[in-house]
This record gives C-alpha cells, sequence and structure tokens, in this order.
C-alpha cells in the first residue's frame, strides 16, 4: 500500500515539475510580449495590451481553465488536459506577468532614455541594448516569485483530472487512509521545489545578470 | 445548436446567484481573517527575540509556498483522522484566510518598515509605551500605503474563492460547472461566472483606489 | 549586547538618592544634597559600535540648570551623547546618572544590573529631546503631536493636555498653527512645534541635537529665539549639540569641545572662543569660522 502510495507521489511531483515548466515558459514569452505592447507609444497596440492583462487577471485561474476545458469542445476543438494545464496557467499567469514587465520597464531611470537618445539610439536599438538589459535585472525577483504562484498553481489541475502532486497525494491519502502523512509529504515537496530549487535558481540567475551591479548580499 | 442560448443563461442566473453569496461570503470572512492574522503575524515577526522572528518568517515563508488547495486538503482530512471534524465552511473559509495572512504579513511588514525610524525615536523621547507607539504612531503610518496591495489580494482572495469546491462548498464556479453537466451546456454558465468575476475584479480595484486614496488623505501621508 | 555588570562606584550617593526619593516629607538637609547633585553624570561612559569606539570613558557632569553645548566635528561623538542619555542608545560601558538616580543600571540584590525597560521608562520621563529632523507625528495636527504624550503617559485628562499643548503652543508662537498638520508647516515651525511637545512632558532635562542644521538659514533664528525664551522662562537643565557657534557662546554656560570620542577642552565660552588650549580646538574653530 505504501510503496503504491510513494509512487504515485513520484509520478506526481513529476508532472507537477512538467507542467509548472511548460506553463513558465509559456508566461515568459507571452509576458515579454505583452508588457512590450504595454508600453508601446502606439496607442490601440497599449489598449489591446491592457484589454488583454484585465482580461486574464479579472478572471479566476479556475475559470478560464474550465473555461478552455469545458467550452472548447463545442466549437470542435477539443483540446487534451495537458494543454489546457500548461496553456491555461501559462496564458492567466502572463497577465500578471506582463504587468511586472511594464513596472521593470518604467523603473529604468529616465536617464537611461536621456542618454539614449543624446547618442541617437534608434528606439529599438534603446529598448534592446540599454533598457531592456536592465529591466531584466529588475524584473527578476518577480519573476521568482510569479514561477512560485505558477507551482502552486498547478495543483489547481486537479479539477481537469490531471494526477499531478496535490492529486497524487489525495489518491494516496484517499486508498491508504493516511491522510496525515501524505499531505505533510507533498506540503513538504511544495516547499522544497520552491525554496530548494526554484529560488535558489532565481538568485543565480539574477547574479548572472547583473554586470556592473553591486548587489548587496540577501538575508 | 446555437452556440449562445440565452434562455439558459436565465436558467442558471437564480442558480449561479447563490453560488454568488457563497463566493461574496467567503471573500468577506476570509479577507476579515487574513487582514487581522497578518498583522499578527507581522508584529510577532517584529519580535526582538531572534528565534521567535526567525520562526515565524519560516512559517509565513511555508505558508507562502505551498497550494493552498493541498491545505484545505490538510485541514478538512487530517482533522478527522484525530477525531476532530472540522466542517468544510471552517475549514475552507479560515484555511484561506491563514493562506492570505502569510501574504498581507509580508505587506504589512514592507509598511512598518518604510515608516521613518526617528518616528521611534520620538516615540521613545515622549515616553510613550511600546503598545501606544504601535496603536498611536507606528501602524497609523504604516497602513495608508499598503492598502492598495492588500486590496489586491482582497480581489486575489475572491479569484480563489472556486478552489473551495474541492472540499464539496457549493461556491458560484462549482455550481456552474454541475449546471453545465446536467444540461450539458457549459458556454453560458462558465461565461457567466467568468464575467461577473471580471466585473467584482475590475469594480473592486477601483474601491480600493478610492478607499487607499482616502486613506492618505485622512492620515495626511501625503 | 552583553553589557558588562559594574561596580557599584557610587554606593553613597545612590543610597542617599533611594533613601531620599522613598520619603515623601525629606528633611531639608537632604533636600539640599540632592539639589547639590549633579542633575546629569555621565560616569565613565563608553559606547562602540563593533571595534570602533565613538566615545571613550566619558566623564562629564551637569549641574542643575546649566546650559551645556556640544560642539566638535562630525564623529568625534557628540550626538552619541545625546542619544544615550535619551537612551536611544545602549551604553557599553560605564554609568549614566539623572538626579541623582542612575539612568542605565538599577539596583538588584546590592548590585547595579543594566535597567529594566520599567525602569528606563520611569527615570527617562525627566529627559526631553528635540531631534534634528523634528520626528513629528505626521498624521497628527500640532495640537494633537502635543497631547498625544502627555495623555497616554502622564494619564492627563484630554481637556488638560489641551490646555497646556495650547499654552505651549502658543509660547513658540504657534498658537494660529496649532490645527495644522505637519506637512503644512515651514521647517522651522515645525522644529517650534517639536520644542512645544517636549516640554509637554515637563522634562527636568532638555536635549537639542542639531535642532537648526536641517533648516534653511532664514529660519533658524525664529527656532533660536525660543530657545532663548526657554532659558529666560523655564527651569531646564539644557544639553545641546550645535553647530552654531554664536548661539553656542551667546546662550550656554560651558562649551564642551569633542574630538575623537572625547572631551578635548572645556570651559566657558568666552574661555573656549577667546582663549582656546588645545590645538584641535583652535583648529575646528578657525575652519568653522572660515566657513562662515
Amino acid at each position: 500500500m505504501l510503496s503504491f502510495g510513494v509512487a504515485a507521489l513520484a509520478k506526481g511531483m513529476l508532472v507537477t515539475l512538467i507542467v509548472t515548466l511548460g506553463a513558465s515558459l509559456v508566461t515568459s514569452v507571452l509576458a515579454l510580449i505583452v508588457g512590450l505592447m504595454r508600453v508601446s507609444p502606439i496607442k490601440p497596440v497599449r489598449w489591446l495590451a491592457i484589454g488583454y492583462i484585465e482580461f486574464f487577471r479579472g478572471t479566476s485561474l479556475l475559470v478560464q481553465v474550465y473555461w478552455w476545458f469545458f467550452v472548447l469542445p463545442i466549437f470542435g476543438l477539443a483540446l487534451s488536459p495537458w494543454t489546457v494545464a500548461i496553456f491555461g496557467i501559462g496564458l492567466c499567469a502572463s497577465g500578471y506577468g506582463a504587468e511586472v514587465v511594464r513596472a521593470a520597464i518604467q523603473a529604468v531611470d529616465r536617464g537611461q532614455y536621456e542618454a539614449s537618445i543624446a547618442l541617437n539610439f534608434s528606439r529599438l536599438t534603446m529598448m534592446r541594448r540599454i533598457v531592456m538589459p536592465q529591466a531584466i535585472r529588475a524584473l527578476l525577483p518577480s519573476w521568482g516569485n510569479m514561477l512560485i504562484e505558477l507551482l502552486k498553481a498547478t495543483s489547481l489541475t486537479f479539477f481537469i483530472t490531471i494526477a499531478e502532486f496535490t492529486s497524487a497525494a489525495k489518491l494516496a491519502a484517499d486508498t491508504t487512509g493516511n491522510y496525515l502523512l501524505f499531505f505533510t509529504v507533498a506540503l513538504f515537496g511544495y516547499y522544497i521545489i520552491a525554496r530548494a530549487l526554484i529560488t535558489p535558481f532565481v538568485r543565480w540567475l539574477e547574479r548572472r545578470l547583473s554586470p556592473g551591479f553591486v548587489r548587496e548580499a540577501m538575508a | 445548436m446555437t452556440i449562445w442560448d440565452w434562455s439558459y443563461v436565465w436558467e442558471a442566473l437564480p442558480y449561479l446567484s447563490l453560488g454568488a453569496i457563497v463566493t461574496v461570503e467567503a471573500t468577506l470572512f476570509g479577507f476579515a481573517i487574513a487582514s487581522i492574522l497578518g498583522l499578527v503575524f507581522a508584529l510577532i515577526r517584529q519580535s526582538r527575540n531572534r528565534y521567535v522572528s526567525t520562526a515565524m518568517a519560516e512559517v509565513v515563508e511555508f505558508i507562502r509556498s505551498t497550494p493552498l488547495l493541498l491545505q484545505v486538503f490538510f485541514i478538512y482530512f487530517v482533522g478527522p483522522e484525530f477525531g476532530m471534524f472540522i466542517p468544510a465552511w471552517i475549514a475552507g473559509v479560515g484555511m484561506l484566510g491563514v493562506h492570505y495572512a502569510a501574504y498581507c504579513s509580508e505587506c504589512y511588514r514592507a509598511g512598518i518598515e518604510t515608516v521613518d525610524g526617528g518616528q521611534w525615536e520620538a516615540c521613545t523621547a515622549l515616553n510613550l509605551s511600546p503598545q501606544r507607539s504601535w496603536r498611536a504612531i507606528i501602524l497609523p503610518q504604516a497602513i495608508p500605503p499598503i492598502a492598495p496591495a492588500l486590496g489586491n489580494y482582497f480581489v486575489g482572495m475572491f479569484k480563489d474563492t472556486p478552489i473551495l469546491a474541492a472540499i464539496a462548498i457549493p461556491e458560484m464556479l462549482q455550481r456552474a460547472k454541475n449546471f453545465g453537466g446536467e444540461n450539458y451546456r457549459y458556454i453560458e454558465a462558465i461565461t457567466m461566472v467568468g464575467f461577473f468575476y471580471l466585473v467584482f475584479s475590475l469594480v473592486a480595484s477601483a474601491i480600493v483606489q478610492a478607499v487607499s486614496f482616502w486613506l492618505n488623505r485622512r492620515y495626511h501621508l501625503q | 549586547m552583553n553589557e558588562p555588570r559594574v561596580r557599584l562606584q557610587n554606593a553613597a550617593m545612590y543610597y542617599d538618592a533611594l533613601t531620599v526619593l522613598g520619603q515623601p516629607n525629606f528633611p531639608m538637609a537632604q533636600n539640599e544634597k540632592i539639589m547639590n547633585q549633579p542633575m546629569v553624570r555621565f560616569e565613565n561612559v563608553t559606547k562602540r559600535y563593533g571595534a570602533l569606539t565613538v566615545l571613550d570613558k566619558l566623564n562629564l557632569d551637569i549641574s542643575r540648570n546649566e546650559r551645556v553645548s556640544i560642539i566638535g566635528p562630525s564623529g568625534s561623538g557628540k550626538t552619541t551623547v545625546l542619544r544615550m542619555l535619551m537612551t536611544l542608545e545602549r551604553i557599553n560601558d560605564g554609568v549614566i546618572w539623572v538626579n541623582g538616580e542612575p539612568l542605565t543600571h538599577m539596583q538588584r540584590s546590592g548590585r547595579m544590573v543594566p535597567a529594566n525597560n520599567r525602569h528606563l521608562r520611569r527615570v527617562r520621563g525627566q529627559i526631553g529631546m528635540v531631534f534634528q529632523h523634528f520626528n513629528l507625528f505626521p498624521h497628527m495636527t500640532a495640537l494633537q503631536n502635543c497631547m498625544e504624550a502627555p495623555v497616554s503617559v502622564l494619564g492627563l485628562s484630554k481637556p488638560e493636555a489641551e490646555a497646556r499643548a495650547a499654552d505651549l503652543l502658543d509660547m513658540v508662537g504657534l498658537g494660529e498653527k496649532k490645527n495644522h498638520f505637519p506637512i503644512q508647516l515651514s521647517g522651522g515651525q515645525k522644529q517650534r512645534v517639536a520644542i512645544a511637545r517636549a516640554l509637554a512632558m515637563r522634562p527636568k532635562v532638555m536635549l537639542f541635537d542639531e535642532v537648526t542644521s536641517a533648516l534653511d538659514p532664514e529660519l533658524v533664528g525664529e527656532v533660536l529665539n525660543v530657545i532663548r525664551k526657554l532659558g529666560a522662562e523655564f527651569d531646564l537643565t539644557m544639553l545641546m549639540v550645535t553647530h552654531q557657534m554664536g548661539f553656542a557662546k551667546e546662550f550656554s554656560n560651558r562649551v564642551c569641545f569633542f574630538y575623537g570620542g572625547k572631551i578635548a577642552e572645556q570651559g566657558s565660552p568666552d574661555q573656549l572662543f577667546g582663549d582656546p588650549q588645545n590645538e584641535r580646538t583652535r583648529q575646528f574653530l578657525s575652519a568653522v569660522l572660515e566657513a562662515k
């Protein structure tokens, strides 16, 4: 019985990791695009981005997931639970991510824009060579938090019958009747992924991407 | 078969609005817990005893890095194993509150830390007791600036209430799904729920803006 | 932080203070004994930040109603003296006495041990402080700023505290502005409110920590005038850290020149400004006067 539970947990953990990784890729790409659109000088582009952000942030993640899962098949588009999990979570989180990107870009010192104009950079060169490298460094801590939120959000795929970590823990606990053991293991499992995997990874990225910035020792 | 059928909308409306009441109640009760317990967490975190403050920080960190769904399961299912039956409503709303209390405590902490150190020195020089210093001087300055962030968590809690469906609390989305299942029509009910969430989020954000503006004016912090 | 237990070097003095304070109607002889004691006494006080010694075995007695100015280059430890006396900084060694009673320590079974919060709160009630950056409570009006502590610490009723606060705000020339919030006041006005706020606690000792340094030059005068007025009208022992040499010369009974965590030279204003003995003092004064 117990070995069955352990095997289920291990498989669930793997599913959770895959969905987290996939969703974070979707989110990162979309958030970057929409975040850049959000600070575009062209008004309609900006409005489009605002609509996107408000829509995905305003409707609950689970509502969106249900919509993809139960409503889309009506239009003849039956997505696999995996696709719904990765893209559903990724799309929803990209609304938040876009705001993070916008804040990071707007946090870049105005003097940098003025210097770029004084040096006669094109807008594209300015964004690519001057603004983005500084903005990326500024958004990394928020991005790390977002990854942890993504990790937690994968638990919601429980509702569309994907056997990820939480579902696996529930299944194992239901089968063995030992709720305390399996739920405790699962809680610490998430905690370890978040604090021993994601946080150090983001810290490492911060160090890698911070040439010319003296970072204070993180507490 | 039409894509959008208004007759289903009218049929689902009373059924969903019962769920909406549950959702709003859960959010309000949960937020009451989160905002008070969050402050308690933040104050414990400020303790001069290094072990106490580190332990509090770790607990907050733990709550923040594990999924609410799993926490709700834990509270709801582990209790009966030891003969403690916790009603679903209390387990769900309570855990929602505790989960967001961890987030709110980080907000409060940020607010407390931005209060100028000179304010504490003035409190010492005027011989105010620590309790009075917190209540009359520090917190009135710490809280108004973080009102928008707390408000965002209020909206966030609202959007997390569907998780309570996992322990059979009949909130709005759960009802939409049941309605869809019974009628083999998901599109209207789920879209309505999404629309309700969107409207609530936008309205709540506007109210949060207004309240925090008022708070900052009220305490002359701008 | 480990505060070393200090041997009771001044046991006789301490017991005198204790027995006298314990009796409501003490005989005149002992009353005079208290009156002759220094209002503030620093006894071998040492303050370190890590490896850096900011104050090194400071000994300084300040008599009742004396007005002492502390001058010196930045980093000489002069502000630290005030902050220690206000208990904003802990001391590493030595004892500070206020009105014949130890402030930093208390008596426990015949030995001096570091003071607990209750003791600190009781003894430091005799001290008031005005800060360089005012530290007014931004969410309270000038009047509320002056009422908060009298109500919540001294237990005055609201009307009593309000009358006291209004009087003091009149005294500093801000009776008209009593319902203004700090953000609506100029720097000089803020500092005058801060002085009124400290006075509302009826302290015996007032500490002024570079109170004009954060002010625009044209606002310095109004604050100094208020301090002059305090000197004339109140029974107050005053200890001020200042960069206003003219004011220090005119107003104080004694000037202490701090250098490298020690008092390098002290004396009457005429003596210290007119005929400084120490080479450091001469250098400092000529540098300051040159800048004027």
